[in-house]
């Protein structure tokens, strides 16, 4: 066996060892605003706005993407990028690294990609789409999915970004919805009283959950936001989908 | 009833005409100066009712007031002074009392009013004015006050009277009305018409609003009945609150609030929470009840219910102290803690990865204590054994120490470590890393994190 040594410097090590307060993700409350949520597992602390009017919102360990009014905010660190949008919600996607991929926006039926500064419309052929589409996520460097809510059915459309059609369909289990695709493949959905973790290979686990959930949303890398219909809002891990309300504010 | 009827009097005329004489009306009819030897008409009112006539005499002069008009109907309703000091004012009341039931009206009711030489005849007029009575035999006259018995509040009770004319004969009911809150008349269409001696039942019903008293009015042909019913509320069942399981740091911990009984009332308290951090430590904000991010929350209770509801999950925040809760509910004010105990630091998400020629490691979890200082990191290949050299202390504790001393008011006993630690060999030959840490409360138990790209 190769001899392995570890050099520790503990002066350096003392001086590059950061303490900070730790962070959970980014999360909108119920009144529309986008707040970072400091914390760990039970115990979160929801802090100042940094966005409002907040119509869709997804965040990632480095950034988010927030949907206003009129708006496609991207605040990634140290810079915002505004651009012009339609009216209506959008759906939004990272890549593994967190970085902004897609956004998805109903009005207009546009998919526009993330090109590092900013949006480029690329093609969909909507007419093989029949349903709704509810969630975008990353595929590989040629494909992007799409989760389509369709008579109480969801399929996972993964789609040919040149041409913009459907190359792969896979159907997620009766009475899946609000999923969240996650870029390793991964995915979390809804069912009724239970929220299921689908990793990339098929294999799912589900977690109980009480109450209708209304939609899930990226917190970042370890975290999502599940929305349940009664507006209560709660963190969920995605290692072991533990969940934790987020305190409301005031 | 009483109606003011005032004399005002006395402007001095000459040797025998001193005295000005006014009827005080009640308001808001102005007062009326009187001439001698002149009749007035005071008003008409109830029959059988006493109303009580205001009358003021001036007096300039030192003229006594030799005389008190007198009648069959009315009386000086309090003893009067011989004299009036000249210059003096003085206002005295005459009480009315026409016949009540079963005598019959008259068309007038005259006296003569004499002060000194000063006369004036009053004339008063009389109505018939039906009386209330219920099914006991009780009755009430105008400006007496019908009794109800003591009801819980949001219970009713109906009771049934009767419009009575005593008279001989025929009253006409032209308006009949409740006022007050608690108190609804069951519908009577006027006009009525009663014969003599004729009743029309019906019904009040008295729905406390108020643990107290509750007040209202009857009101036929404008004249007025008292309401009055004592209204109570039982007292909720003593109140316990129930914390679930033993809390520790970081949980979203329940509480439940019990009642001996079922609760024969709904009813309304709050849930209030506070936070006595250990000795040195700050507050932490993250105690909290997670519904509404406060420390105080609403609790209901349903009627027949034995427990109250609300929505009582909180936080045990991340420093270690004492949680105590108060519940004001009906009256009571109960209490209960719960305490927070020092702890090791306790691990929440962990990563090891591989980044340059080092390994990042990030560590989020918390300290109770605020005391963090040691930690020690052990580092192992893919077979998972260590590796020489592989167990480094670090010494963290002035970076713990000045982290908790700016943050710990914002963010408790929360931390996240950051650690970089540079390789020399194959990095990728690492598989994993061990790490414990030590607090006032002890050392951890070692967690392991796999070593990522």
């Amino acid at each position: 066996m190769k001899q392995l040594t570890i050099t520790i410097c503990v002066c350096a090590l003392s001086a590059a060892a950061q303490v900070t307060a730790p962070r959970i993700g980014m999360a909108t409350d119920s009144a529309g605003r986008l707040r970072p949520i400091a914390g760990v597992a039970g115990n979160f602390i929801p802090g100042e706005p940094i966005a409002s009017g907040v119509l869709s919102a997804a965040a990632s360990d480095v950034a988010a993407l927030v949907k206003t009014r009129s708006e496609i905010i991207v605040i990634g660190q140290g810079a915002t990028v505004r651009t012009r949008a339609p009216e209506g919600p959008a759906l939004f996607a990272f890549s593994a690294d967190g970085a902004p991929a897609f956004a998805w926006l109903p009005t207009g039926a546009a998919l526009l990609k993330w090109t590092g500064n900013n949006f480029a419309r690329v093609p969909l052929e909507t007419a093989g789409i029949s349903g709704q589409i509810v969630a975008i996520g990353v595929s590989d460097s040629a494909h992007v999915n799409l989760a389509v809510s369709q008579n109480n059915a969801l399929q996972i459309l993964r789609v040919r970004l040149s041409d913009g059609v459907v190359a792969v369909v896979t159907s997620l289990p009766d009475q899946a919805h609000a999923p969240l695709l996650m870029a390793d493949g991964s995915i979390l959905y809804a069912v009724s009283d239970a929220l299921v973790l689908r990793d990339s290979t098929g294999h799912e686990r589900q977690i109980p959950f009480s109450g209708a959930v209304s939609a899930i949303a990226p917190m970042s890398s370890h975290w999502a936001l599940v929305i349940a219909a009664s507006g209560r809002r709660y963190g969920v891990r995605l290692a072991n989908g533990a969940a934790f309300q987020i305190p409301g504010v005031r | 009833m009483l109606a003011r009827l005032a004399i005002a009097l006395a402007l001095p005329i000459a040797a025998l005409a001193q005295l000005q004489v006014s009827y005080v009306p009640a308001a808001p009819a102005s007062p009326q100066i009187l001439t001698s030897g002149t009749s007035v008409n005071v008003g008409t009112f109830a029959a059988g009712e006493t109303t009580t006539l205001e009358f003021q005499v001036q007096n300039e002069t030192d003229i006594p007031i030799i005389n008190i008009p007198d009648g069959l109907y009315y009386t000086i309703s309090s003893p009067v002074p011989t004299a009036i000091p000249p210059g003096g004012t003085l206002n005295f009341y005459v009480n009315f009392t026409p016949p009540g039931p079963p005598a019959a009206i008259l068309p007038q009711y005259p006296a003569l009013l004499t002060i000194d030489s000063f006369t004036v005849e009053l004339i008063a007029n009389a109505v018939a004015m039906p009386i209330v009575g219920d099914t006991t035999g009780a009755t009430w006259l105008p400006g007496d006050v019908i009794g109800f018995a003591q009801t819980q509040v949001g219970n009713s009770v109906a009771k049934t009277f009767n419009l009575i004319n005593p008279y001989p004969g025929p009253i006409t009911v032209s308006s009949f009305s409740v006022t007050g809150a608690a108190f609804q008349a069951s519908t009577l269409t006027v006009p009525l018409t009663l014969a003599a001696n004729q009743t029309q039942s019906f019904q009040i019903t008295f729905q406390p609003t108020l643990p107290d008293s509750n007040s209202g009015t009857l009101l036929v042909n404008g004249q007025s009945f008292g309401l009055l019913g004592q209204g109570f509320q039982p007292p909720l069942p003593a109140a316990t609150i129930q914390i679930s399981g033993t809390p520790v740091s970081s949980q979203q911990a329940t509480l439940t609030i019990q009642l001996a009984s079922a609760s024969p009332i709904g009813g309304a308290g709050t849930l209030t929470m506070s936070f006595t951090p250990t000795a040195g430590l700050a507050n932490d904000p993250a105690i909290q009840f997670v519904d509404n991010g406060l420390q105080t929350i609403d609790v209901q209770v349903q009627q027949g219910s034995n427990q109250a509801a609300c929505s009582c999950a909180f936080q045990t925040g991340t420093t270690s102290g004492t949680i105590a809760f108060t519940l004001s509910l009906g009256g009571q004010a109960v209490q209960a803690s719960v305490t927070i105990a020092p702890a090791v630091v306790s691990f929440d998400t962990t990563t090891a990865k591989i980044d340059g020629s080092g390994i990042a490691v990030t560590l989020d979890g918390f300290d109770n204590t605020h005391s963090a200082s040691n930690f020690s990191f052990t580092f192992y290949d893919t077979n998972g054994k260590e590796i020489s050299g592989g167990v480094i202390p670090v010494d963290a504790g002035l970076q713990f120490t000045q982290f908790f001393s700016a943050n710990a008011a914002k963010t408790g006993g929360m931390f996240q470590l950051q650690a970089i630690f540079p390789v020399n060999g194959t990095i990728s030959d690492l598989g994993s890393v061990s790490v414990t840490a030590t607090n006032n409360a002890g050392t951890s138990s070692p967690i392991t994190i796999p070593i990522t790209e």
